[in-house]
C-alpha cells in the first residue's frame, strides 16, 4: 500500500487549514442510527464519502437538499451497502466561478492541471487545461498558469505538508478572494503515516461497498503480522483457487492461467510472501480453501505455487497450508479437489516431501514439483488435469 | 552506471545497516564459494552489539557492529564499495544519507525495506544520481556481479541456492527485473538450461525505483562480458518506453528477452491491485500489452507467455549449455551446510594440543620480557597495550591497591573464614564475596560517572546536583578516614606520578564542590584511578566514548582492585592460618539489641 484514497471529510479539513475557509461538513457513518444528526436550517449537500469515482454519474451526490431529505439520502446510502458519507451546508454560486484544479506528484516533481472552465464538464472542456511543473524545490511561486499565484502557493503548501500524491478539487469556486473547494479528491502516502498528525489510517477509504468475508479476514490478518498477505476473490464461482507467493510470481501464474483457460476461471487472486509464520500461512489458507468450497463449478483445484523465494521458509509455510488441508479433508475429498504445487526456496527439498507425503496418504489427486518443472508448466499441467 | 571498478577490484569492501542474518550470511557465503580470501562485509551498521557471529566458510568470525559508521575508522571507510539497507523504510533514507555522506569511495547500494516514502524515494534518486552512486530499491533483493560482489538476498538466502545457480562465476547473460522474487527465478531458469548469470539487480517493484531497470539494460548493453540481457518487467510506470529507445538507439546485436507480466489485468473491467505497488495500469500506455508492443517494435524478443519466455532463455543459452555440456558446475558446499555456532567464543586463549596461546601469541613468547601486570593487563583488555605510561599507571595503581589494613572489610571475613579451618579457595572467595558498592567495587561506576559527565560536557555543579537532588551517593567521592585536610597518600601518589586529562580534570573539579560540603567527601583512590584510567584509555590507547563506554559493561575497572587485592586476602589467609589461633567468635559485649 503506498498511495491510498482519503475521505473528502478530512481532505477539505486539511485544505480550510491552508486556504483560510471555514468548514462545516459532517462526516456520517452510515452504519450507525443518524436520525438525531442535528443539522442546521436551510439547504444541504449529501454525498457518499468512500473515494468512488463518478459519484455524480451514479447519483451518490444529492444537491440543495432540506434536514428531511437529507435523513432519506442517508438510508438510501446505506441501503446501498454504503458506510460513510458527508453533510455540507449547500453553497450558492455562479457555474461560471466554478475552476478545476489538480495537483499530482510525479517523479519530475509537482504537476500542476488548471482550467477556468471547471464543473461536471471537465471532461468536455479538456481543452481549456493548463499545467505547469513544480520541479523539486521549488515552490508555488513559479506559476504559470492563469491561477491565482497565492492561491496556487497554498494549495502547494498543503499538498506538501501534508504528504499528498494527489489532490483533485472540481469545482473550485473563487469569488474574489474567497476560494471554496466543493469537490475534492485527495491521496496520500501511507508510508508517511507514522510522520504526521493531520491525518491517519482513519481516513483511509476505499471504493468497496463491502469487503468480501473472506477478504475482510485476511485484511484482519494481515494487519497483525509483518509478512505480507492480499486476498481478493474474483469470482467465488470460478474453478481455479489460488494460494500464491510472490508479488511477481502471483502476477506471471495468473496471467498463464488466463492464456491457457480463461480468466472466469480464476476464483481468487492473493499472495503471502515476507516469511509468514506457520500459523499465518494456516489461517490464510483456510480462507482460500473455505472460498473455493463454497465454489459452485464442478471442476475444482487448488495451485499452490510460487518462484524460488528469497527468504519464505517453504517447510514452515506448507506444514500450515497443511493443517489447514487437513482441517477440511473429508470435504476436499467429496469435491474431488485437484492439487498441484510448485515452488522453490529455503527448506523446499523437505516441505515438498511433506506436502508430497501428505497428498498422498489423503488420496487427493495432485502433481507436487519442485523448481525443476517451470511455472509455466506448473499452471499447463493443472489446467490439463482439470480438462478446462 | 559502471561496473568495471568493481569487476578490477582485487577485493571488494561492504557494509549493512541492520543485522539482517539472511542477508549477511549469504553474502558471506556467495564471497567464499566465489574464492574470494576475504569476506566484503566489513561492518554491520546500526547494532548496539561490538561484534556479531557469522561463519565464513564453516569457520567462526565476528564481524564488526557499530551505532553508526562515525565509529568505523577512516582507513575501514575508504575500503567500502557497496552498502546494502536491510533497514526499515522509515530508516532507510538516513542510512543512505549516512552511507553517500561517509564513505568516500562507494559506487552502489541497495534499500531491502518496503514503505519508503515516495518523497524519500525521489530525493534519493536525485542524491545517487548527484554522487553517481547507483542505489537499487526500495523493496530491492539486490544486486550481483557474478563472481565479484553480490549485496542484498539476490541469488538465494542458502549456500544450496547460491552454488546451485552458477552465479559464483563469471557468466554471460544478465537478468534484470522488478520483481524480485522472480529475479531468483530467472536466475534458476538460465542455469537450470545450462546458461549463466553475468551480472543480475532487482529494482524493486515501487513506484519510484531510486534506479530505473533501463539504467540496468544500459549496462547490459555497455558490458563486454553480457551477450544477452533478460528483463522482467510488469504493467504499470513507463519504464519500459524508455528500455524500448535505450535498445533500439543503441543498435546493440544482444538480444533482448522480455516478459511483461500483468496482461492479465487488461481482462478485468476494474482490475484489483496485482502484485507490487506500480503494478496497476494508469493509463492504456501503462498497460502490459502495450509495453510488449513497444518493445517489440524496438527489436526486442517479446515472450507471449512465461512458458514462452522460458523458451526463449532456453534458445538464448543453447550454445554456452552445449560448451557446458548442459550443466553448471555445482560448488561444493558439503563444508557450508550443517554448520552450528560454537557455545562459546573465547578470544582471550586457546589450548590445541597441547599449543595454548594467550591473545594468538604462543603462551612462552606472551609472556617473555612482561611483567606480571603487564601480562594482567593485557589479558584484561584483551589486547596488548600500546603505551609504557599507561602499564605504568596500571602496574603502580595495583601495587597501592594491593592491602589496607587487617581492618577493612574484605580481609576481616578472609581471617575469619581462616581461622574456621576452611582452605585457601575459601578464605579467599569469602573476602573476594565482600568487594562491592561500599568496599573496593566503585571503581567501574565511578569511570561510568565521570564518562557520562564529560560526553554529556556536564558542569561539574551540575553533575553534584545530581546526585544530591537523587540523595545518592556518588561513586568515587568521599571516605571514611581520609579528608581534606589529611588526604589519602595513595591519590597523593597517583596524582604527582600520571598527567590527569580531561576525566581526571572533572573528577578534580567535582571534588572541589563536594568538600566544601563535608571535609570527607574527598576524591578517593577508587574515584582516581577510575578517571585516569579513563584518560590513559582515551589519550595514550586511542579508545572513544563508545569504546569505553562498552570497557566499562565489561566490568573492567572492577578488575584493577579485585585483582590487586587479592594479593592482601591471601596474604591475610596465609597468615592467620601460621598463627593457628583456632575458631574466632564474637565476644558477647560486641554485640547488643536495640529492642
Amino acid at each position: 500500500m503506498a498511495r491510498v484514497k482519503i475521505s473528502e471529510f478530512r481532505a477539505k479539513n486539511l485544505l480550510s487549514g491552508t486556504l483560510g475557509f471555514q468548514y462545516t461538513g459532517v462526516s456520517v457513518d452510515l452504519s450507525q442510527d443518524n436520525s438525531g444528526l442535528n443539522l442546521t436550517e436551510g439547504k444541504h449537500v449529501v454525498k457518499v464519502d468512500q473515494a468512488v469515482k463518478k459519484r455524480n454519474k451514479l447519483g451518490l451526490v444529492k444537491l440543495n437538499r432540506t434536514p428531511g431529505e437529507v435523513q432519506e439520502d442517508l438510508k438510501d446510502f446505506a441501503s446501498q451497502g454504503y458506510s460513510g458519507a458527508l453533510v455540507e451546508p449547500f453553497f450558492e454560486h455562479d457555474r461560471k466561478d466554478e475552476h478545476f484544479v489538480a495537483m499530482q506528484l510525479t517523479d519530475k516533481g509537482i504537476e500542476l492541471q488548471y482550467s477556468p472552465q471547471g464543473g461536471v464538464e471537465i471532461e468536455e472542456n479538456k481543452d481549456s487545461l493548463q499545467s505547469c511543473l513544480f520541479s523539486s524545490g521549488s515552490d508555488g511561486s513559479s506559476n504559470t498558469t492563469d491561477l491565482n499565484t497565492a492561491v496556487v502557493q497554498k494549495l502547494f503548501d498543503c499538498f506538501e505538508q501534508n504528504q499528498m500524491t494527489y489532490l483533485e478539487i472540481n469545482p473550485l469556486v473563487i469569488q474574489g478572494t474567497l476560494v471554496t473547494p466543493l469537490d475534492a479528491a485527495v491521496e496520500v502516502d501511507s508510508a508517511e503515516e507514522f510522520g504526521t498528525k493531520d491525518w491517519s489510517a482513519l481516513d483511509y477509504r476505499s471504493p468497496k461497498k463491502e469487503l468480501q468475508p473472506a477478504e475482510a479476514a485476511v485484511e484482519e490478518l494481515a494487519s497483525k503480522t509483518p509478512a505480507s498477505l492480499v486476498l481478493k476473490v474474483l469470482n467465488s464461482n470460478g474453478n481455479l483457487f489460488l494460494l500464491l507467493s510472490g508479488g511477481g510470481a502471483s502476477v506471471v501464474i495468473l496471467d498463464e492461467i488466463a492464456t491457457l483457460a480463461d480468466k472466469d476461471a480464476i476464483g481468487n487472486y492473493g499472495e503471502y510472501s515476507g516469511n509468514p509464520n506457520e500459523e499465518d500461512t494456516y489461517l490464510y489458507t483456510k480462507q482460500v480453501i473455505k472460498l473455493m468450497l463454497d465454489s459452485k463449478a464442478t471442476k475444482k483445484a487448488l495451485l499452490i505455487a510460487g518462484g524460488v523465494a528469497n527468504f519464505t521458509d517453504v517447510a514452515k509455510t506448507f506444514k500450515g497450508i497443511i493443517r489447514a488441508l487437513d482441517d477440511n479433508i473429508d470435504q476436499l475429498k467429496a469435491q474431488n479437489i485437484h492439487v498441484v504445487v510448485r515452488r522453490g526456496g529455503p527448506n523446499q527439498k523437505q516441505g515438498l516431501e511433506l506436502m508430497r507425503n501428505y497428498l498422498q496418504s489423503k488420496g487427493l489427486k495432485s502433481q507436487v514439483y519442485g523448481t525443476e518443472m517451470s511455472l509455466g508448466g506448473a499452471v499447463k499441467s493443472m489446467v490439463r488435469e482439470l480438462g478446462l | 552506471m559502471n561496473i568495471d571498478s568493481l569487476k578490477q577490484k582485487k577485493e571488494i569492501g561492504a557494509v549493512v545497516f541492520g543485522n539482517h542474518v539472511g542477508i549477511i550470511q549469504s553474502t558471506l557465503d556467495f564471497d567464499y564459494l566465489s574464492g574470494k580470501k576475504r569476506p566484503s562485509i566489513r561492518a554491520v551498521i546500526g547494532v548496539q552489539r561490538n561484534y556479531l557471529r557469522y561463519f565464513w566458510g564453516s569457520k567462526e568470525i565476528a564481524l564488526p557492529g557499530h551505532v553508526s559508521l562515525d565509529e568505523m575508522s577512516k582507513e575501514a571507510k575508504e575500503e567500502v564499495d557497496l552498502f546494502a539497507v536491510a533497514q526499515s523504510g522509515r530508516r532507510a533514507t538516513s542510512a543512505c544519507e549516512e552511507a553517500l555522506d561517509q564513505l568516500p569511495n562507494v559506487v552502489g547500494g541497495m534499500v531491502f525495506a518496503e514503505g519508503v516514502p515516495e518523497r524519500s524515494a525521489l530525493k534519493l534518486r536525485d542524491l545517487a544520481q548527484k554522487s553517481g552512486v547507483f542505489i537499487l530499491g526500495p523493496a530491492s533483493v539486490g544486486f550481483l556481479v557474478s563472481g565479484v560482489c553480490k549485496i542484498g538476498a539476490i541469488g538465494g538466502t542458502l549456500a544450496s541456492q547460491i552454488a546451485g545457480s552458477g552465479i559464483t562465476k563469471a557468466g554471460l547473460t544478465a537478468v534484470v527485473s522488478t520483481s524480485g522474487g522472480m529475479t531468483n527465478e530467472i536466475i534458476n531458469v538460465i542455469a537450470g538450461f545450462g546458461g549463466s548469470v553475468s551480472f543480475a539487480g532487482a529494482v524493486g517493484g515501487e513506484r519510484y525505483p531510486i534506479l530505473g531497470p533501463v539504467e540496468l539494460v544500459e549496462l547490459a548493453i555497455n558490458d563486454d562480458e553480457t551477450k544477452s540481457i533478460v528483463f522482467f518487467g510488469e504493467l504499470g510506470g513507463r519504464d519500459e518506453y524508455e528500455i524500448a529507445q535505450v535498445y533500439k538507439n543503441s543498435g546493440t546485436t544482444k538480444p533482448l528477452i522480455c516478459y511483461i507480466a500483468g496482461e492479465v489485468a487488461e481482462s478485468f473491467e476494474s482490475a484489483p491491485q496485482f502484485g507490487h505497488a506500480k503494478a496497476m495500469a494508469q493509463s492504456e500506455q501503462e498497460t502490459a500489452s502495450a509495453k510488449k508492443q513497444a518493445l517489440s517494435e524496438a527489436g526486442a524478443k517479446v515472450a507471449d507467455s512465461f512458458s514462452h519466455f522460458e523458451q526463449l532463455i532456453k534458445n538464448s543459452v543453447a550454445g554456452e549449455a552445449k560448451m557446458n555440456n548442459n550443466k553448471i558446475m555445482n560448488d561444493d558446499i558439503s563444508d557450508l551446510e550443517n554448520r552450528k555456532h560454537a557455545t562459546f567464543v573465547n578470544n582471550v586463549s586457546s589450548d590445541s594440543g597441547g599449543d595454548v596461546t594467550i591473545l594468538g601469541k604462543p603462551l612462552i613468547d606472551f609472556i617473555e620480557n612482561k611483567s606480571l601486570s603487564q601480562v594482567a593487563l593485557s589479558m584484561f583488555l584483551g589486547k596488548e597495550p600500546k603505551s609504557e605510561e599507561f602499564a605504568r599507571f596500571f602496574d603502580l595503581s595495583l601495587r597501592l591497591l594491593v592491602d589496607h589494613g587487617p581492618q577493612v572489610s574484605g580481609a576481616v571475613n578472609t581471617m575469619v573464614t581462616a581461622r574456621a579451618g576452611r582452605d585457601l579457595g575459601s578464605g579467599l572467595a569469602s573476602g573476594l564475596l565482600t568487594i562491592g558498592p561500599r568496599f573496593g567495587g566503585a571503581i567501574n561506576e565511578a569511570a561510568k560517572n565521570w564518562l557520562e559527565a564529560v560526553s554529556k560536557n556536564e558542569n561539574p555543579q551540575d553533575f553534584v546536583e545530581r546526585f544530591a537532588s537523587k540523595k545518592v551517593y556518588i561513586a568515587g567521592i568521599g571516605h571514611k578516614k581520609y579528608r581534606v585536610d589529611s588526604p589519602d597518600p595513595r591519590v597523593t601518589k597517583l596524582l604527582s606520578e600520571f598527567q590527569s586529562g580531561e576525566y581526571t580534570n572533572f573528577a578534580l573539579e567535582v571534588q572541589k564542590i563536594t568538600t566544601t560540603k563535608k571535609a570527607q567527601l574527598i576524591l578517593n583512590v577508587d574515584g582516581l584511578i577510575a578517571a585516569l584510567t579513563l584518560d590513559m584509555l582515551e589519550k595514550e590507547e586511542g579508545y572513544s566514548p563508545q569504546q569505553l563506554s562498552a570497557l566499562i559493561d565489561t566490568e573492567f575497572f572492577n578488575a584493577i582492585f579485585v585483582y590487586a587485592r587479592s594479593v592482601g586476602f591471601i596474604a591475610h589467609f596465609l597468615d592467620q592460618k601460621r598463627q593457628d589461633e583456632g575458631l574466632f567468635r564474637l565476644p558477647d559485649d560486641q554485640i547488643t539489641s536495640l529492642t
